[in-house]
């Protein structure tokens, strides 16, 4: 069971001795140095023996804590935590379950190709920086987000790999449907995380809560060749505590009587929708851990903090205060397009039509979507990563290009630099109205609104049939008559190069993985 | 300068003063309201946002010379607060303070210098000419409800005005309705002038016209403002630069169906069935031989419907518009009887009184069913 439940260790950080076993005032179970179990029961009553397995296979995800208090006085706060009473007495009165999947965009290149298996992979090749990497890779000290080149000087044996997207939004959808398996309240919340409601699944499943989620778990693993690490929670905050709680592949069940454990040592600022800003007020307010957060007064909360941060003080003790957003998104607040290029480039011409295309693909999303924009934001970044933009506002929300790239030009002469060099270019259009017109005017400015739009339907009907880059305006001409990235970061994922028999670049079919390849 | 005045009348025009004190403004003195003398017996209080200003004589027993700009909002609620009875003010320009006393009570209020303070237009005599008040008044308050509070066209946030010398015409638009008010009144113009007044300017001035007992309004033009003076208070507005929109090629040439309805009936039926219009929702006119059903529906929400009897001969066709815009056009008609005049469930309707003094232009909203 070890193998395939690993136990999560709150205490255990790098260099600790796994904690002693032993029963302490939270009452918990943990396991002792050689790995077997000890059982303090509080309280008598008789067990069967379906609710001790479930017993077990919580303990075996719940706290060890107790005896690393103990012995590891380095940690203070975390004794300070036991004398602390629970924050919640129940369970779940809901169960919520969060699942992320481990290193996603590396795990699927991983799992594609076994000779890919124990080595440090990395992807983002064509963006030149780090998207993902495997757990390989992490254990090397690479991150998110570092240049390429000096992975290649860290590790020079690193596997770099661009991002291959549709395999990934491919395997997205299968692990979404596996979990839809055992409920379907699913919150789509990621490409590789989900948040699931089981609440009443019990009788319907023959099994409690921690075991559906050990069931999820173990499905999900089996099936896709890697790991998703896996928390239970009466919320869906306390769910993402305990599904990062222990990664990779971790299986962590926190029903409410034990929230506080888990909220006690950790930074305020770890919690689930509670930012940098919102940080830093609370450390004025002299709150350092989540623990000290969730002991507030209610009132105090509510006095000081809007809805959303109240919801969290709720969700921290152990009430169900967030929803599952279960529908799939059907409108945006904003949209936004941003791409990189490489080299990096100082031709206005070339620079101008990378934010033309953006704005193309900006508005062709937007009137999928009926929506107009009262505003846009353009904006240019250098190959030192600094960045410059500007707002533009209309006078009446749109979603055609030509009007908008006709704003943009003289914003763009302004912030063009000849003197750098460019490395990406970007477009976001906000205040968005959705742009079905009831009310024409008099002036017949909706009639000519509507003119225009017939033509873009025509052209968005053709891009739908031939591929979205087959219309494009002029001013976007040198973005399309050049690849997006010269040089290594060019490379195209492998499933957009091998093409099966009848296949186009355009229409391929819906799987996510080659079989393998003979050599 | 020591200035007496009983609290009733200060009060009162400090609050009507108040109205063009700058709320958010980085120019502290726009917040405030300069206080200053004109006679022995006469006061004047002044406010300017910039875009609108206002001065205002008050009658009051002045002693001694000085001025200041005292804090708007915080000078007429310390006015408000005071018991009835006489205010004294005493006004310390060397120090810049206003002392306000009345019974046992003192305020004393830090002010900022005079000199600060932004100089207003004056009413040039050699460049004026009077209007009559009362037409001007009801003009106002027929054609403002139409302008465009949308401020990404600046020339719809204003009235189109044209003087002439025995008429008076406004017109206003936000784009979907098009209100034309003709009034008789006499005025001293020697030419024909026409230019764009913000819309919020122009309601000011009815405000302060329904207060006041002058027969006529002083009006000047210059330099991109007009100035306004109804007896001693004088309101200036900045002008609107642009072009109106063409407003006569809007108005078709000819309607093809027309029905007279009572006023105040058809205003009644729309409050009554408009509750059922929610969510944007149109209210449907349906012409039908012999009458007219108003109707609306929300979904999920409910619907309702009215008949109302008219003398309608022509095909049956169905037009919606919007209530709040349908309720304004008849609202606007000053006579019992009221007259719509439609062509097609897409082509602009008209509301008018019998002659052609008001014309409400108003675009219909597409009918999804």
């Amino acid at each position: 069971m070890r193998g395939r439940l690993p136990i999560d260790g709150p205490l255990r950080r790098e260099g600790e001795e796994p904690p002693e076993g032993g029963g302490g005032p939270g009452g918990g179970h943990a396991l002792n140095r050689r790995g077997s179990k000890e059982r303090v029961w509080r309280g008598g009553g008789v067990r069967t023996e379906q609710s001790r397995r479930d017993e077990e296979l919580a303990r075996s995800a719940r706290l060890p804590q107790q005896g690393a208090a103990r012995q590891a006085g380095s940690a203070p706060r975390r004794s300070d935590a036991m004398a602390a009473p629970p924050v919640a007495i129940g369970s779940f009165p809901r169960a919520m379950i969060h699942i992320d999947a481990d290193a996603f965009f590396a795990s699927v290149e991983q799992a594609r190709n076994p000779e890919l298996r124990g080595r440090p992979v990395i992807t983002g090749k064509e963006r030149n920086i780090v998207a993902s990497m495997s757990y390989e890779a992490k254990a090397l000290g690479i991150q998110r987000g570092t240049p390429l080149n000096e992975v290649k000087r860290i590790c020079p044996e690193a596997v770099l790999l661009p991002s291959d997207y549709e395999t990934y939004s491919l395997l997205s959808k299968r692990f979404f449907s596996i979990v839809r398996r055992y409920t379907p309240d699913v919150e789509e919340y990621g490409i590789d995380e989900c948040f699931a409601d089981i609440t009443g699944m019990r009788r319907p499943l023959k099994m409690s809560y921690p075991r559906i989620a050990a069931a999820i778990k173990e499905e999900l693993d089996t099936s896709f060749g890697f790991t998703f690490s896996t928390g239970l929670a009466p919320n869906k905050t306390v769910a993402k505590i305990a599904s990062k709680w222990k990664k990779p592949s971790g299986l962590t069940v926190i029903p409410g009587r034990d929230i506080h454990r888990y909220l006690a040592g950790m930074p305020v600022e770890k919690v689930w929708g509670i930012g940098p800003h919102t940080t830093a007020y609370l450390n004025k307010l002299g709150i350092r851990t989540a623990l000290e957060f969730a002991q507030k007064d209610e009132g105090w909360v509510q006095e000081r903090f809007s809805k959303p941060f109240y919801e969290t003080w709720r969700e921290l003790n152990g009430y169900s205060a967030i929803g599952l957003e279960t529908e799939e998104k059907e409108t945006y607040a904003s949209i936004q397009k941003v791409k990189t290029f490489t080299p990096p480039s100082s031709d206005p011409e070339f620079v101008f039509a990378q934010l033309s295309k953006n704005v193309e693909n900006a508005t062709m999303k937007a009137r999928r979507y009926h929506l107009a924009a009262h505003r846009a934001i353009c904006f240019l970044k250098t190959q030192d990563y600094r960045g410059d933009g500007a707002e533009m506002r209309f006078s009446r929300a749109t979603a055609f290009p030509h009007e908008i790239i006709r704003a943009m030009e003289p914003v763009f002469r302004r912030l063009f630099d000849p003197r750098e060099r460019y490395r990406s270019t970007g477009v976001v259009l906000f205040k968005l109205i959705d742009d079905t017109i009831t009310q024409p005017d008099l002036f017949g400015v909706t009639a000519r609104i509507e003119r225009v739009a017939k033509v873009y339907e025509a052209a968005d009907g053709i891009r739908v049939k031939y591929g979205k880059h087959t219309l494009f305006l002029g001013s976007s001409f040198y973005a399309h008559s050049f690849a997006q990235h010269l040089g290594e970061r060019g490379d195209v994922p492998e499933r957009r190069e091998d093409l099966f028999k009848g296949e186009t670049a355009r229409q391929r079919l819906g799987i996510p993985m080659f079989l393998g390849e003979v050599k | 300068m020591q200035i007496t005045c009983p609290k009733e009348i200060l009060l009162d025009k400090l609050q009507i003063v108040s109205k063009t004190v700058a709320t958010k403004s980085a120019m502290p003195v726009l917040s405030g309201i300069r206080v200053s003398r004109l006679s022995d017996e006469m006061m004047e209080l002044a406010s300017t946002d910039m875009d609108l200003s206002l001065r205002l004589a008050v009658n009051a027993s002045i002693e001694g010379q000085g001025a200041v700009v005292a804090p708007g909002r915080l000078l007429t609620d310390v006015v408000r607060s005071l018991p009835a009875g006489d205010v004294l003010m005493n006004i310390n320009t060397s120090e810049q303070t206003a002392t306000v006393t009345s019974g046992q009570a003192t305020f004393t209020l830090n002010c900022l210098p005079a000199a600060d303070f932004p100089r207003l237009p004056e009413i040039r005599e050699e460049d004026t000419f009077d209007v009559e008040k009362n037409p001007l008044m009801a003009t106002i308050n027929t054609v403002a409800r139409a302008a465009s509070r949308d401020e990404t066209r600046p020339v719809l946030t204003g009235i189109l005005v044209k003087f002439k010398k025995e008429t008076l015409k406004m017109v206003s638009t936000d784009s979907y309705r098009l209100s034309v008010r003709e009034t008789g009144a006499r005025s001293s113009l020697p030419e024909k002038r026409a230019i764009i007044v913000p819309r919020t300017s122009l309601e000011e001035l009815a405000r302060l016209c329904s207060g006041s007992d002058a027969e006529n309004v002083k009006v000047s033009i210059v330099d991109g403002q007009i100035i306004f003076g109804i007896n001693e208070t004088i309101l200036a507005s900045r002008l609107i630069e642009g072009q109106f929109p063409n407003y006569q090629q809007l108005l078709p040439d000819e309607f093809k169906h027309e029905i007279s309805i009572d006023r105040d009936e058809i205003l009644e039926v729309i409050a009554r069935i408009g509750l059922m219009a929610q969510k944007n929702a149109p209210l449907r006119l349906r012409f039908t031989s012999g009458e007219i059903t108003v109707s609306a529906q929300t979904p999920q929400v409910g619907e309702a419907s009215e008949a109302v009897p008219v003398s309608y001969t022509g095909e049956e066709i169905e037009v919606g518009f919007n209530p709040e815009f349908l309720r304004d056009g008849f609202e606007s008609v000053d006579e019992e009887q009221a007259f719509l005049r439609v062509i097609s469930p897409l082509r602009p309707g008209l509301i008018k009184g019998s002659g052609d003094d008001f014309l409400y232009l108003i675009m219909p909203v597409r009918l999804s069913a």
